[in-house]
């Protein structure tokens, strides 16, 4: 053996042991902490009391228009950004926990289906979502999004073999470890009423959400996502199969957001609702993007403040009041 | 700025398999095919950038140029000699320019024509990405200039020549190599050096460490700031700007570190790119820290020439050089305004500081001061704001953003009626709603100055050598520490070099 | 030798130092203060002296004193030929 095969070996070897070092270090760090993921989603937060019997789901438009407190027996758990695909899951772990649950209502509106708006999030960069989310998917979802790319890399890594990537950001595992109760803050999938403050109409700023909704990236026209209605057609299927009725609702917008909304976008989203409701005999349509509240109620363009929520979940309540009896 | 996204950066999941397959080819073939294995791989990394034109760039710019070399150097007419030097350059410049530049000159050709109400159609052609592109179009004209001068002899293997422009690890961002040094290097037989390997491998991980966990993590801050600079005023801007000094340094030098590394495991020694730049004593030291190898080439082929061309003018000749030559250099890094000011902040400063030079030598003497500490801190203090003033034109989104921080940088932090409380201010909107990622960004950077000047003390400033000299014990726990912190505190949302896109 | 002396001179005036010799072998590594910056003052104070021009091809290619020395004695041999 020549010196230099004799150094490759050497090398080799003290590669090898470092692996070996590195192994035995981190194993039960891995190993914890992927039971503690594991064990996280048995948590009593995810536990309501027998008396809910409404979840709120859905993205902003939920986030921000439905006050639980104005609703009786009912809990928010819609969280910004969250697309059909993840709703799904999310409501699958909910109602799994909580078999009491009767009613669900659900944010329903033009964006959540712009295909040019949503695919992007879904199937690209946008990281968090998939970081947070992950422990509630299963195979199928997973498949779907899957890629190379480090946004769903690292949560995969993560959460199927523990690798403490960016460990110090999980608030979940730092209280498991000093054996502190888990609450709703700690998932970043939870969600929950937001009561926004301010009030601020301001049209080029609408005017740029609304390019970002409808026009997406390549300024191309509206076209519905399938991914969106597929997902939102598993929710409702979901549902029907526990006898829980689903209220589709479109929240309130102002009126300079809804008159820069295409026609296409307004007539698809008419059309799928009758579909949905043809097809589903436990679904119901609210449509409260016309109530034209005064414009102090509004956050911005497309969401209400929590003047607007007051009003927006009283009716609300008045009119399921209506449906439910 | 453009980001472009490659396929397989130092810091991704690919680069990491492609290493070592390449490494394994590599030793396992013979020394002959070695460079065949080489090149293969320098193409087909360059091919994963999935702009498939940029192949066609670099094998055009190989042949063209490997073609010039050799038939200058048979030439022995000097009429035609220099006639060939500047068809070869000429070649090599016009590539370059069609990648970076055109977009550029029609847009602005196009402004021209609006001003004076001339209805010309003038074709707006889209960015193509020109990545690598400067990089191998310099390493051409010096090689074709350092034949013309005699300095050196074409090379005829045409395998080794197109190494010489397209290996790997420098391929994309550098450093820029001379034939003389790199050449030669590829042509040694391969044995294997177990120092070389473990030291480029310390050195891949110590860069991989500066972009993903410093870096990378400086970029949130400055990233928000620069992104949006009408949303802040003052305090903000000012720390956005310090960070963005860090990033792009910890950025650019992280990368070249995994270049070097990466060579090292095939024997070849890169050229070093920097030397604690930001303790430079002035704008021209700083040069001789940062982008060395970019320095080294413009200083050469640009400076030297037209300071010659003009030494009549004495110290005027000089700063006029000066000028010239970094907008130049501005320009090489891009094809925007912002470019172009920053690098004519840098020649103004030098030339000042070549103009008032001697009467500020005379004036040190008087006092005494001349060999004084505090004045070289002083000095590197004053150095590093200048430096970091140009930094705002480099980073921001145009002209206008530059402008706009440069006048509210220093302006008290504006009220905020969306913030209820002073403390929600200062983690929303100095901290940027992450204190906790500030906090390690400040803790890394900390920890990366210390370390730096632990190894600065030693002349070779090298952080290789430093280690080696470590005991075993500490050296296994500063690999596993960094490896350690890589894995936890890595940023892994989008980062791509920033040198990218030069 | 006559003009290794006189060059010697115009080195001592540049770098404002009596103790330099210049031999052949020498570059700017091994005079103190020899940078880009009094490289040209050292060529203006030459091509004054010797009363020649170098074209920018020479100025390129001068590696050590010797070089210089040799250019130096290349132009003015010339120049007292044409005489």
């Amino acid at each position: 053996m020549t010196i230099e095969e004799k150094h490759l070996i050497r090398l080799m070897g003290k590669m090898l042991l470092f692996a070996l070092v590195g192994v035995v270090f981190l194993g039960p760090i891995c190993f914890l902490s992927r039971q503690g993921d594991r064990q996280s989603l048995t948590a009593p937060v995810f536990h309501f009391g027998k008396d809910i019997t409404i979840l709120v789901a859905g993205d902003s438009h939920a986030e921000a228009s439905v006050n639980p407190s104005l609703l009786p027996h009912s809990v928010n758990i819609a969280r910004s950004c969250e697309n059909y695909f993840y709703t799904y899951y999310k409501l699958c772990h909910f109602l799994n926990s909580n078999s009491q649950v009767s009613t669900v209502v659900l944010a329903f509106s033009w964006h959540n289906f712009a295909r040019d708006y949503q695919e992007p999030i879904l199937f690209g960069d946008v990281g968090r979502n998939v970081d947070s989310y992950f422990p509630l998917l299963d195979q199928p979802g997973k498949d779907l999004i899957k890629s190379w790319k480090s946004s769903y890399m690292v949560p995969w890594a993560r959460y199927t073999f523990g690798l403490p990537l960016q460990v110090y950001r999980d608030h979940l595992l730092q209280r498991q470890l000093l054996g502190l109760p888990l609450r709703r803050e700690d998932f970043d999938f939870f969600g929950g009423y937001e009561s926004l403050k301010t009030s601020n109409i301001d049209q080029e700023n609408i005017n740029k959400k609304l390019r970002l909704y409808y026009s997406g990236l390549c300024n191309s026209d509206f076209d519905m996502s399938k991914y969106m209605i597929e997902y939102l057609h598993k929710i409702l299927k979901l549902c029907s199969q526990r006898k829980i009725k689903v209220v589709l609702f479109n929240s309130p917008v102002h009126q300079i957001y809804r008159d820069g909304v295409p026609n296409r976008a307004v007539t698809s989203l008419d059309s799928l609702q009758l579909k949905l409701r043809s097809q589903f005999d436990n679904v119901i349509y609210i449509d409260c993007s016309n109530l034209q509240l005064p414009s102090e109620n509004y956050y911005d363009g497309d969401h209400v403040n929590s003047r607007g929520s007051t009003i927006l979940t009283k009716y609300l309540a008045d009119e399921l009041g209506k449906l439910i009896f | 700025m453009i980001h472009f996204k490659c396929i397989m950066p130092f810091n991704s999941l690919k680069y990491f398999l492609f290493l070592p397959v390449v490494y394994l080819a590599f030793y396992f073939v013979s020394e002959r095919a070695r460079w065949c294995v080489l090149l293969t791989a320098s193409l087909l990394f360059y091919a994963s950038l999935n702009l498939p034109y940029l192949l066609v760039v670099l094998i055009l710019v190989a042949m063209t140029t490997y073609g010039f070399g050799i038939w200058l150097y048979q030439t022995t007419t000097p009429k035609v000699k220099l006639a060939l030097l500047w068809s070869g350059i000429a070649v090599n410049v016009l590539i370059l320019v069609v990648m970076k530049y055109l977009p550029f000159l029609s847009e602005n050709l196009k402004a021209l024509f609006t001003l004076f109400s001339i209805d010309v159609h003038v074709q707006i052609i889209n960015a193509f990405a020109a990545i690598g592109v400067s990089f191998y179009v310099f390493q051409a004209i010096s090689y074709l200039l350092d034949i013309y001068l005699e300095k050196e002899k074409p090379e005829r293997h045409f395998g080794y020549f197109a190494l010489y422009l397209a290996f790997f690890p420098k391929l994309v961002q550098g450093p820029i190599e001379r034939s003389a040094d790199l050449i030669p290097q590829l042509k040694t037989q391969y044995k294997f050096n177990y120092n070389n390997m473990r030291s480029g491998m310390l050195l891949f991980t110590w860069g991989l460490f500066k972009k993903v966990v410093i870096a990378d993590r400086l970029g949130i801050f400055t990233n928000n700031v620069y992104d949006n600079v009408h949303s802040y005023q003052g305090l903000p801007l000012l720390i956005a700007t310090y960070f963005y000094a860090f990033q792009i340094y910890m950025d650019f030098s992280g990368y070249t570190d995994m270049a070097i590394g990466s060579a090292r495991l095939f024997n070849i020694n890169l050229s070093r790119n920097f030397n604690s730049p930001y303790l430079a004593t002035s704008v021209i030291d700083f040069w001789r820290r940062w982008h060395i190898t970019f320095s080294r080439w413009i200083l050469d082929y640009i400076f030297k020439p037209l300071q010659m061309q003009w030494r009549n003018w004495k110290h005027w000749g000089t700063a006029a050089a000066l000028i010239v030559t970094f907008l130049i250099s501005g320009i090489w890094h891009g094809a925007s305004w912002g470019f172009v000011i920053w690098g004519g902040l840098h020649g103004l400063f030098m030339a000042c500081s070549v103009i008032y030079k001697p009467y500020q030598q005379k004036l040190h003497k008087a006092l005494g001061i001349e060999k004084s500490r505090l004045l070289k801190v002083m000095q590197i203090i004053v150095t590093f704001h200048l430096v970091c003033f140009a930094w705002i034109f480099f980073r921001a989104k145009g002209l206008n953003d530059a402008w706009y921080v440069v006048t509210h940088l220093l302006r008290p932090v504006a009220a905020d009626a969306r913030y209820e409380t002073s403390n929600d201010y200062l983690i929303q909107k100095i901290l940027m709603g992450q204190p906790r990622e500030f906090f390690i960004v400040l803790l890394s950077l900390v920890t990366t100055v210390a370390v730096s000047f632990v190894v600065n003390r030693d002349e070779n400033n090298s952080l290789s050598v430093f280690w080696e000299r470590r005991s075993l014990p500490v050296r296994w726990g500063l690999y596993v520490s960094l490896v350690l912190s890589i894995i936890v505190f890595a940023v892994y949302e989008s980062s791509t070099f920033i040198y990218y896109q030069f | 030798m006559e003009l290794q002396d006189t060059l010697n001179q115009v080195f001592r005036e540049v770098f404002d130092n009596d103790d330099i010799n210049i031999a052949p072998d020498m570059t700017a590594n091994d005079i103190d203060g020899w940078d880009s910056l009094s490289h040209v003052n050292l060529i203006v104070a030459v091509e004054a002296k010797f009363n020649i021009r170098f074209s920018n091809k020479e100025l390129m290619t001068f590696k050590n004193v010797g070089d210089l020395l040799g250019c130096i004695r290349a132009k003015t041999t010339n120049s007292h030929d044409s005489l």
